[in-house]
């Protein structure tokens, strides 16, 4: 099936192209402002960060971070290490500090969206549109705001991308040795993926399916193959931290699912990608029904329906939607490349006889995919708005076309409504930090050099750039108090006994009899409000 | 069970077998036709009656009887890879 579009329909659509090319290539621009603010900020800045930063540490000095939270310091790690690791080298050269790890983190959304360009480009072989696909992705809400956080999350999607990448059509490889170098790489991402994070189960699940239903021999040898070195890294691992892995980032995170979340996440995940899940989607159709199912396609339904269910859980959110966002990117931009380049099939079978009907329409629908292309960018491009509304230039744009703040720092984003409300589980940020915000932070800083007495702090960020060592991990230790692994008895001793110089409170994730205990033995001194959190200062009664 | 038989001999011994449209679509018919057993029975174990059956298992049959559907559907397509 080819076609001849006329001229004019051609200028058409690159007019089209270019607009949702400049659209998108905004979003890069409001990204890299934003992560340059947050390498430059030098405290948590998302909830938990500071943990992954005492981690790298922790690695850097040869320590395990899996440790017993019933002994001083009370702290432990519930992540995998291969993050942490990676930017544990950094840390003997630039010391205790946030932006190397943010950096790590950004770049590897670039490595992302980049793997996602270039399969797209070898799938469709149309640049423009491997170029939008690539960029689509660093678009989403949810990849912007934790793109460049000090966490592993970013990174896992990176691995898995690019393990889905190699992985894809190793099967069609004829070339024995690159075949099972091949196989070798996929699996080596996959392995690193999940000892990033536990989530990228799923891309073992998906590929593992994907190289069964093609060739089941070659996938039970290379998964065997895979558990096997998968298993012995976790068994070591186990070993050397005396059972705390398994207790730790196993028994302790599996989490308790609140399917009203799930639910309100689900929704905003399609209200925000709509225009590239519906192409997505026909895809996947098209592959079951018409074609063989690719690797992309199981990824894409098993990573929205599993991690997506998944994002209810306590600890969950919404970037539990990021690898199915990168698999949407891929596969929509290969729907995308395919009907300009107007290459659909329908080999015949029963449900071909629907069809029928419409294929006299099939060079109007061509020619159509030309105008209906480019919009569909330019619809996602709508749809995922998020701007800094204060900022110098953005601040003209919001002013242009009458973008008011709904978030805090002056900061819009289409996933919250006007009045600054969104679905729950979907993570309160994205705005840009202020110097005001930085002064709050030294501000607490100067709180616990104040004190020559330990300091508790629910953010360890502070307590780091004290100098002081730090205390728990609140979030850690209600996991494990959840699961029943818990009891706190030497914490609440030491709270009772006012060992703490301050103890400083911002979502209050300890557990109850933590949280009862500082009620009984302190009261709130200061607040100082950081980011738009507040941030409690509790001194001895 | 002969034909069963061989699908599996093919599938341990060949270096060129694949599942069909048709294989896949038996296995999602009797996937989803087991896994909705399977957590009824459950369910009934535990002494759980229907009127209890709560939201996120709701949300799991309907995800059962979609791949049912999608399952019966392939069976037609027959021995086109899938």
């Amino acid at each position: 099936m080819t076609f001849s579009p006329n001229s004019t329909l051609n200028r058409v659509h690159r007019l089209l192209m270019t607009v949702a090319l400049g659209l998108l290539l905004f979003y890069f621009v409001v990204y890299v402002a934003y992560a340059a603010n947050l390498i430059r900020f030098p405290f948590d800045y998302d909830q938990g960060e500071g943990f992954e930063l005492i981690d790298t540490i922790m690695f850097s000095k040869g320590q395990w971070p899996y440790q017993n939270t019933e002994v001083f310091p009370f702290y432990s790690s519930n992540y995998p290490p291969l993050f942490h690791v990676i930017a544990a080298p950094l840390v003997p050269l630039f010391g205790t500090s946030y932006a190397y790890g943010r950096l790590l983190s950004f770049l590897g959304t670039l490595v992302t969206a980049s793997a996602i360009g270039y399969a797209v480009f070898r799938e469709g072989r149309n640049r423009w549109v491997a170029i939008l696909a690539g960029l689509a992705f660093l678009a989403s809400n949810t990849i912007y705001h934790i793109g460049p956080l000090f966490r592993q999350h970013a990174t896992m999607v990176m691995f898995e991308t690019l393990a889905i990448v190699v992985l894809a059509h190793v099967n069609e490889n004829t070339n024995t040795r690159q075949r099972r170098l091949q196989l070798a790489l996929g699996f080596g991402l996959i392995i690193a993926a999940g000892y990033t994070k536990q989530l990228a189960a799923i891309t073992a699940i998906a590929a593992g399916l994907f190289l069964f239903i093609r060739q089941p021999r070659r996938a039970v040898v290379w998964g065997l193959f895979a558990g096997v070195v998968g298993a012995a890294i976790f068994v070591g691992m186990n070993a050397a931290t005396n059972g705390e892995w398994w207790r730790q980032a196993i028994l302790a995170n599996v989490n308790e699912l609140k399917i009203i979340q799930t639910v309100a996440l689900f929704k905003q995940w399609f209200g925000l990608h709509g225009f590239l899940i519906i192409p997505a989607a026909l895809l996947v159709i098209y592959e079951i029904y018409w074609d063989r199912i690719s690797l992309y396609a199981l990824w894409f339904v098993v990573a929205a329906a599993i991690n997506g269910a998944a994002s209810g859980t306590w600890g969950g959110g919404d970037s539990y939607f990021s690898t199915a966002i990168a698999a949407t990117c891929i596969l929509s931009g290969i729907f995308a490349a395919r009907s300009v380049r107007a290459e659909w099939k329908f080999p015949p079978n029963y449900l071909s006889r629907l069809i029928q009907p419409f294929r006299q329409y099939t060079p109007v629908l061509a020619t159509a995919s030309l105008i209906v292309v480019p919009l569909i960018y330019i619809g996602y491009g709508r749809a995922v708005l998020h701007l800094p509304t204060d900022l110098p230039p953005f601040n003209t744009i919001a002013h242009v076309f009458n973008i008011h703040a709904n978030a805090m720092n002056g900061f819009y984003d289409s996933a919250r409504t006007q009045d600054g409300q969104y679905a729950t589980g979907y993570a309160n940020i994205g705005h840009l930090t202020t110097q005001a915000d930085i002064d709050a932070g030294w501000r607490v800083v100067d709180l616990i050099k104040a004190t020559d007495k330990p300091v508790i702090s629910e953010d360890a960020g502070f307590t780091l750039m004290a100098g002081r060592p730090v205390i728990t991990n609140p979030t850690q230790l209600l996991n494990l108090e959840k699961k029943g692994l818990y009891k706190g008895t030497e914490l609440v001793k030491m709270i009772d006994e006012k060992a703490f110089g301050l103890i400083i409170l911002r979502a209050q994730f300890y557990p109850d009899v933590v949280l009862q205990a500082i009620s009984r033995s302190y009261t709130q001194s200061d607040t100082v409000v950081m980011n738009g959190f507040s941030y409690l200062i509790l001194a001895p009664k | 069970m002969r034909s069963i038989y061989d699908i599996l001999r093919r599938m341990i011994f060949s270096n060129t077998f694949t599942f069909s449209k048709r294989h896949i679509g038996w296995l999602l018919v009797i996937g989803d036709v087991a896994g909705f057993l399977g957590i009824m029975a459950l369910n009934f174990l535990r002494h759980k009656p229907v009127s209890e059956i709560g939201p996120a298992q709701q949300l799991v049959f309907a995800l059962f009887a979609v791949g049912f559907l999608i399952g019966l559907s392939l069976i037609p397509l027959g021995d086109t890879p899938a």
